[in-house]
């Protein structure tokens, strides 16, 4: 069993999908994972900025050490978000995985151009879906160096 | 002749020659044309020189035109230097002609020399002529240029002729034919005639036998005949005035040889009367005193005082004869003997019957010796005394040599009978006589005739031969004499018939004034000559027109055909243009129209000629089209009309045709057209309403597609929400379910599998053409590779064996081309009878395409079923045997078809199936 690196607090994950139930299906499979996880969710690009600058209802959100962003959302779609994020100095350190279904190349081209962190393909049936949210937590949490880790 | 010597003329070396002209030039002609040329050169020269001398003024040697030297000039040039000899031989035989003289050796060898020094000096100037000309003119020349022609002449001719007219009368003058003081005025002649030779010869020859021919040919009527003819005229003149100065002279020697012969005949006829006068005296008086007779004759003489002696000759008869001496001793002188003439002395007379002595002589100092001398006692004067007695008449004697002899030449005696008056006048007296010493008689005439250079020769016809010349001054030779001009005159002396001849001494004709007509000739030849120059320069100006004309008319006639030939081609590119044109006048009337517009509008060009062109157009039009026209009529440039207007052609049937018609309007000098071209866009119109509607079919077909493709994309989340909740419920919550809940549970799982499968072959089949990637070259044994691989689990299950034979490679989509195969192989794994499947991919070429097999040893396929199995969904078996979509072949068939080709299928059931599709082979596919 490896490390969190988290260290003596939970990962604090934001999820940004706007459909309701991959966002539970999300929950379940986190909750599945041996980390301790603290999952935040959104649903549209306008709420992760703003959850992510802490405005509005979002002023006591915490920081997020990990973003998983949904690519197809009204209003302001994931490269949108992307792109404020990668413009924004305070949040560009911030790992973004791009969570989706679609598989399209120019979709992967764009999310890497606009320096996502990862690209992850929602697989069709829950118990891959399931396998890659453990996949995601291990890699990110144990073995990555994050950000916002606490200095010790 | 003429043309054999053309061919030898060398006149196709156009270089001018600086050499000497005495070098021979080396020349491909053979020597044997050489010696003709030269011969004939020669005979040319001889023959001309001869003529020339014809019209020579003497002293023979000049001439006022020496053709000869025009003839050697243009020899030479035509034939070369090496013809030199020609020159020489003909001129050497002209001058020994003229100077020959075989009286002495000496004088044959100097003739000789003097001809071949002559000859000399005529070769060089002719080879110095003939290098002037080849090296400042160039030869051949036609002679066409001006300058060309004034230099020919200035160095052939005034410069060149410098040569033999400095030459040649050195010769003379070493010779000593020639005196010093004429020798420039000889020189002068030899170069005017040797220079008028050229002037006027040097042409005809050039022109009859010059290159090229075409060119001196044209100059035949132009230059020659007129030259020749001009020559002749002068020559006929000089001729007439030369025959009248002739005449002239001829008259004028006439006239002073009659005035002398006139004075002479005068004298002797007073002489004779001083005779009859003396015989008068006599017979009147029968005696007369010495004194009287001294007296009479002294005023005779004193009046005449050129004859030699007055005598009275008594006739003494023998036996009187004493008695006469001893009177005459008396009376006349104390020393009186009648005597005659012995070896030069003169003695006492012999014994005669009569005696004739000589008894009164006046005058008296001169003549002494003649007193007492017997005139019977010579022969001549004893016949003329003899006469005068037979006759009664005066008689003459013939010539005689005096007893008085001082001076050189005859004397006559003429004597008169004296009869004695008493008797029946038979008795003869005596005679009465005269001495003429005939020098001494006709001195004056002489001196004068002398002084005028006129010879004179007194003849005494009726003496015998060998006594008749009585006188003879210098320069009168007998006989044959070369002066035409001699004059005759008889004149009678007594009973005798004397002749006076005159002819006209070298002096006399030297002192006569030649040169009027020799100027007057030669300044005709000179013109002559100069017409020469101006035909020679005006026919060369005409030719070298004629050539400018003729090159122009050439290049005229070329460009008219080359017109021709553009107008051909323009009415042609016109008649044959696809478009149909029609030319239109100001009045809108038609003026042409072209092969097209006939067969467009379905008339012939006859009905449409003249009439207006609205009847081209539907009714509906005309009126408005009429007023456009004449807005058009004013325009500039050119517009295109019915561009996206509805404009129709009224065909001559009725029927009418969208047309596109483009206007331009040009202006000519006949007025303002407007040239229109009219094309037929129905078939345009159809081609784009089909293009029309194909786009929109592929518009819609392009919806479709990505109506399919968003469709099925966006049916994936909900789907993958059923399932996962589906199989999150089958999970968790197994063991709190009863069983019948879990079946439906199961159920509704594989459902959603089912229908994810159906939805993500769906997508794939929507795929084909909208995520369709440009084509590329591919090797399809790789693809084929690719599937394999991606079928490697169901090859490994299935123990199945892919083989392929020879693949090409060929221009595709490779992802497509990957899923093709993949679809047919799997299918062929898939739809496997009992054994192992075994399946084989080949290739065989046909024509333009690559047909592709894949052979299974499957179930195969009942033949009813071939079409049908290639429909979307559409499925043959059941799913739980053989699981599917059956969309795999459908989407087999999409690709083929994007790909150009066909699919089929070869199946019996329980045989296995074949699977045939074509895909064009490369390389003719790319245009």
């Amino acid at each position: 069993m490896s490390i969190q690196r988290t260290g003596n607090r939970p990962a604090q994950i934001l999820l940004v999908e706007d459909n309701d139930n991959d966002a539970e299906l999300t929950r379940i499979s986190f909750s599945k994972v041996k980390f301790a996880v603290n999952l935040s969710h959104v649903e549209n690009g306008e709420e992760c900025m703003a959850f992510l600058r802490k405005q509005g209802k979002y002023t006591d959100a915490p920081d997020p050490d990990l973003i998983l962003l949904d690519l197809n959302m009204p209003r302001m779609g994931g490269q949108e978000v992307l792109r404020e994020i990668a413009a924004d100095p305070n949040l560009r350190r911030l790992p973004v995985i791009i969570l989706t279904t679609s598989d399209a190349h120019k979709d992967v081209l764009d999310a890497y151009n606009l320096r996502c962190s990862s690209y992850i393909v929602k697989p069709i049936d829950f118990e891959n879906f399931s396998k890659v949210i453990k996949g995601i937590a291990e890699y990110w949490f144990t073995l990555v160096v994050l950000p916002t880790e606490p200095r010790v | 002749m003429l043309v054999f010597l053309y061919s030898f003329c060398d006149a196709d070396y156009a270089l001018p020659q600086s050499k000497l002209p005495m070098n021979n030039t080396p020349e491909m002609p053979s020597w044997a044309a050489t010696a003709v040329v030269t011969t004939v050169l020669a005979a040319a020269y001889f023959i001309a020189g001869k003529l020339a001398l014809l019209l020579a003024i003497p002293p023979g040697y000049a001439t006022a035109v020496w053709p000869s030297s025009g003839i050697a000039l243009a020899g030479l040039l035509l034939y070369g230097y090496r013809c030199w000899p020609g020159v020489w031989v003909g001129s050497f035989l002209v001058n020994l002609g003229i100077a020959f003289d075989a009286s002495s050796a000496q004088a044959l060898a100097s003739s000789l020399a003097v001809a071949g020094g002559i000859a000399g000096g005529a070769a060089l100037q002719a080879g110095a002529s003939a290098w002037l000309v080849k090296r400042w003119v160039g030869f051949p020349s036609p002679l066409t240029r001006a300058d060309d022609v004034l230099r020919f002449f200035a160095l052939g001719a005034l410069a060149g002729c410098l040569v033999n007219a400095t030459i040649g009368p050195l010769v003379l003058l070493v010779a000593g034919t020639l005196p010093a003081a004429n020798w420039l005025n000889t020189a002068f002649t030899w170069w005017v005639g040797d220079v008028i030779g050229i002037l006027t010869f040097a042409p005809l020859v050039l022109i009859a036998l010059g290159k090229p021919r075409a060119l001196w040919r044209k100059r035949i009527a132009g230059v020659a005949l007129p030259l020749v003819a001009v020559f002749a005229v002068m020559t006929v003149w000089f001729g007439y005035t030369s025959a009248l100065e002739d005449g002239a002279q001829r008259s004028r020697f006439e006239e002073r040889a009659r005035t002398i012969a006139d004075a002479v005949e005068g004298q002797s006829e007073r002489h004779l009367e001083v005779l009859n006068s003396f015989v008068m005296l006599f017979e009147i008086h029968q005696q007369i005193s010495r004194a009287d007779f001294a007296a009479f004759a002294e005023q005779a003489l004193a009046r005449h005082s050129n004859i030699r002696a007055r005598e009275w000759i008594p006739r003494v008869q023998d036996s009187k004869r004493a008695a006469f001496e001893r009177e005459a001793r008396r009376h006349v002188d104390p020393g009186y003997h009648i005597r005659e003439g012995q070896a030069g002395g003169l003695v006492a007379a012999a014994t005669r019957t009569e005696y004739f002595p000589v008894y009164y002589v006046a005058p008296t100092t001169d003549n002494l010796s003649a007193l007492g001398f017997d005139l019977g006692s010579e022969a001549v004067r004893a016949a003329a005394l003899q006469r005068a007695r037979t006759s009664r008449q005066t008689a003459a004697s013939s010539r005689l040599v005096l007893v008085q002899e001082r001076h050189q030449g005859y004397g006559v005696l003429v004597v008169a009978p004296v009869w004695g008056s008493r008797a029946p006048a038979s008795e003869l007296l005596g005679y009465a006589a005269a001495v003429f010493q005939i020098d001494d008689l006709f001195a004056a005439a002489i001196k004068l005739a002398a002084t005028e250079g006129i010879a004179v020769r007194l003849i005494d016809e009726s003496a015998s031969a060998d006594d008749q010349l009585l006188l003879g001054t210098a320069g009168a030779q007998a006989g044959t004499d070369a002066s035409p001009m001699r004059w005759s005159h008889h004149i009678a002396m007594a009973d005798r018939t004397w002749r006076i001849e005159f002819a006209p001494t070298p002096q006399y004709l030297s002192a006569q004034d030649t040169t009027r007509p020799w100027t007057a000739f030669t300044l005709g030849l000179l013109f002559t000559g100069l017409l020469g120059i101006g035909l020679l320069v005006q026919s060369g100006h005409v030719a070298a027109t004629e050539e400018a004309v003729a090159e122009r008319t050439a290049a005229l006639a070329d460009a008219n055909a080359r017109l021709a030939e553009r107008e051909r081609f323009l009415r042609l590119v016109f008649e044959a243009s696809p478009s149909a044109m029609i030319m239109v006048d100001g009045n809108g009337r038609i003026v042409m129209a072209n092969a097209q517009t006939e067969i467009l509008f379905g008339y012939t060009g006859s009905e449409l000629v003249g009439q207006p062109i609205e009847m081209l157009m539907p009714e509906r039009y005309r009126s408005k089209h009429v007023i456009l026209r004449d807005k058009f009529g004013g325009a500039q440039s050119a517009r295109t009309t019915g561009v996206g207007q509805d404009l129709y052609g009224l065909r001559k049937d009725g029927s009418e045709f969208p047309v596109e018609i483009g206007l331009n309007p040009v202006r000519t000098d006949k007025g303002r057209f407007v040239v229109s071209a009219i094309v037929d866009i129905s078939e345009r119109k159809q081609a784009k309403a089909l293009r029309q509607a194909v786009e929109a079919l592929e518009r819609s077909n392009l919806d479709l597609q990505r109506f399919a493709y968003i469709a099925s994309h966006d049916l994936q989340t909900p789907m993958r929400n059923i399932a996962s909740f589906a199989g999150l419920l089958r999970d968790t919550y197994a063991d709190k379910l009863d069983p019948q809940a879990n079946d439906w549970i199961r159920r509704i799982v594989e459902s959603i599998k089912q229908l994810q499968i159906l939805i993500r072959d769906l997508l794939d089949y929507s795929r084909v053409d909208s995520q369709a990637h440009p084509f590329e070259l591919l090797p399809m044994r790789s693809l084929v590779e690719d599937a394999k691989r991606l079928l490697e689990s169901a090859i490994r299950n299935s123990a199945a064996e892919v083989s392929c034979g020879e693949l090409p490679a060929l221009m595709g989509d490779r992802s497509q081309l990957v899923q093709l195969m993949l679809n047919l192989i799997g299918n062929a794994i898939k739809y496997r009878g009992g054994a192992p499947p075994r399946i084989h991919v080949s290739a065989e070429r046909q024509g333009g395409e690559w047909r592709f097999a894949v052979r299974d040893n499957g179930i195969g396929i009942a033949p009813k079923y071939h079409e049908k199995i290639f429909d979307i969904f559409q499925r043959l078996h059941d799913q739980r045997v053989y699981p599917g979509t059956g969309i795999g072949l459908a989407l087999c068939r999409r690709v083929v078809h994007r790909h150009g080709g066909n699919i089929r299928v070869e199946s019996e059931v329980g045989q296995g199936s074949t699977f045939y599709f074509t895909i064009p082979a490369s390389t003719e596919t790319e245009l």
